[in-house]
């Protein structure tokens, strides 16, 4: 596919279990995305949906299949927050920028995920949420084309979640990234999404892949969320349980 | 309430020592000659005597630094193949089988075959040090490369943080207290094989002065030099290299 920031097909994935025996996981989960796109990508716990986040990153090669993404900045949040102990937040956010590149508005980046004037706290002083916002912080210090984001709102608190949400989805629009994220939560994703897909089955297979509709029309999201709930009732008990 | 605790701690070590020298003074007393076991003013009289005509300065002075030569060595090549036997299973898997042959194989033997193929020579003393004080290092390091978080190395990866960024700022962080693990336990093994180094094969020395007044008898001299040395390198185990340790496990503290 031409133009394409992400182009992903894994014809097979497997793990292998303590036993020794290779447990299939994924099979013929293809997607891309156009720059500027954003990608949200549901499924019920443990179906694969990080799985596919690190074969995207590179991180996993052991599967059949092939990923092609041209030679694009990248900023990730991963599922936990894993900022190193030992440097200060500002020191975080700065260690993931080139030495060539120009350097990061640290404290801009902390306003935007409402941690202002945290540059000089340690790791070890701060919630989990507000690692999580870190983390954030830390994949925005790139100026990634692609931002692949892992979970990136749990553990915080809905308005806020809402809140971070809007952020990273008019800094991606203003940026033209590309954002690939993976999360339970529907309301909060539809009102962000311009693309959803759906994992599930076991191995699991890319059971729905469907435009969001404009955002300016509340009605049909709505229509929209209870088809997703109505196909996959899986989506309705995780919002209930986050 | 945790200064009274201290202070407590130090009366206590204070009162110790004090124990421990009166049990000499009067062991001193009982022995049957002198010669056998001198009194603590005694072994302390020669002790000065030998540091006002120069000789244990010069002495202990040779000895720290092949202290320091064998020790640099041997935590740099410790370091080197400890990271790559934690980090690569078959690089592991090939020296895993030297590792255990040299863990296992004694000193004494090392210094001896050292001198006998190097000759009894300031290199030869070094390398057969540096030989038997590796194989702990690399076991420490290669425990910390082994612990070193993978999740990190994923963040490295997608962010293409530099090599050299990578070591600075992710590798060494997370195996320093490794490493001063094992400069502390290297330190408190090297000197001890350094003496016996010099006991063996060279001119000058703590070890080559011992085994002079071995010969002749002379318990005060051992004991004065003995104890002298021994003082020394604990100050400098507990002046630098604790406050190192504890710096570098500073982030881990709650």
């Amino acid at each position: 596919m031409t133009g394409a920031v992400l182009d992903v097909r894994i014809d097979a994935k497997s793990v292998r279990e303590p036993g020794g025996e290779l447990r299939p996981i994924l099979q013929d989960v293809c997607f891309s995305a156009e720059p500027g796109e954003f990608l949200a990508l549901f499924g019920p716990s443990g179906t694969g949906k990080t799985t596919t986040l690190r074969v995207v990153l590179g991180l996993d090669t052991d599967f059949q299949g092939m990923v092609r993404r041209p030679d694009v900045r990248v900023g990730v949040v991963f599922q936990e927050p894993r900022l190193l102990p030992w440097l200060t937040v500002a020191d975080n956010l700065r260690l993931v920028t080139n030495d060539g590149a120009p350097a990061p508005d640290i404290s801009g980046l902390l306003q935007q995920v409402e941690l202002p004037g945290g540059e000089r706290r340690r790791p070890r002083e701060l919630s989990l949420g507000m690692a999580r916002r870190v983390a954030l912080a830390r994949a925005l210090a790139v100026d990634p084309q692609l931002l692949v984001l892992d979970e990136p709102f749990a553990s915080l608190d809905p308005a806020l979640a809402a809140r971070l949400a809007g952020t990273v989805s008019r800094w991606a629009r203003q940026r033209g990234a590309t954002v690939l994220l993976a999360t339970h939560d529907v309301d909060q994703t539809l009102d962000i999404a311009g693309r959803v897909l759906v994992l599930d089955g076991r191995p699991a297979t890319l059971a729905a892949s469907f435009d969001v509709p404009r955002h300016t029309d509340p009605g049909s999201v709505a229509e929209l969320r209870a088809r997703l709930v109505e196909r996959f009732p899986f989506l309705a008990r995780a919002e209930a349980t986050s | 309430m945790l200064g009274k605790q201290a202070s407590g701690h130090q009366l206590a070590r204070l009162i110790s020592l004090a124990g421990f020298i009166f049990l000499w003074w009067a062991a001193a007393r009982l022995a049957a000659t002198p010669q056998l076991l001198p009194a603590p003013q005694v072994v302390a009289r020669f002790a000065w005597a030998q540091v006002l005509s120069g000789a244990m300065p010069l002495n202990l002075g040779i000895t720290m630094l092949r202290v320091a030569a064998a020790f640099l060595l041997s935590m740099a090549i410790g370091l080197v193949a400890g990271y790559i036997a934690g980090r690569s299973p078959r690089a592991d898997a090939l020296m895993d089988p030297w590792l255990v042959i040299a863990l296992n194989l004694p000193v004494l033997v090392v210094i001896i075959l050292v001198y006998i193929w190097v000759g009894l020579n300031e290199l030869a003393a070094v390398l057969a040090v540096a030989i038997a004080k590796t194989p702990t290092v690399m076991v420490t390091v290669r425990e910390g490369a082994r612990a070193l978080d993978p999740g990190l190395d994923d963040l490295a990866q997608v962010f293409r943080i530099g090599r050299l960024k990578r070591l600075r700022r992710i590798v060494v962080p997370q195996l320093s207290p490794y490493l001063a693990a094992a400069a502390r336990g290297g330190l408190s093994i090297t000197w001890k094989i350094v003496l016996i180094v010099e006991l063996l094969g060279r001119p000058n020395g703590v070890g080559f002065v011992l085994n002079l007044y071995f010969q002749d008898f002379n318990v005060a001299g051992i004991l004065a030099y003995g104890y002298v040395f021994a003082v020394v390198m604990l100050l400098i185990e507990t002046v630098l290299l604790q406050r190192w340790e504890r710096r570098v496990n500073d982030w881990r503290r709650p």
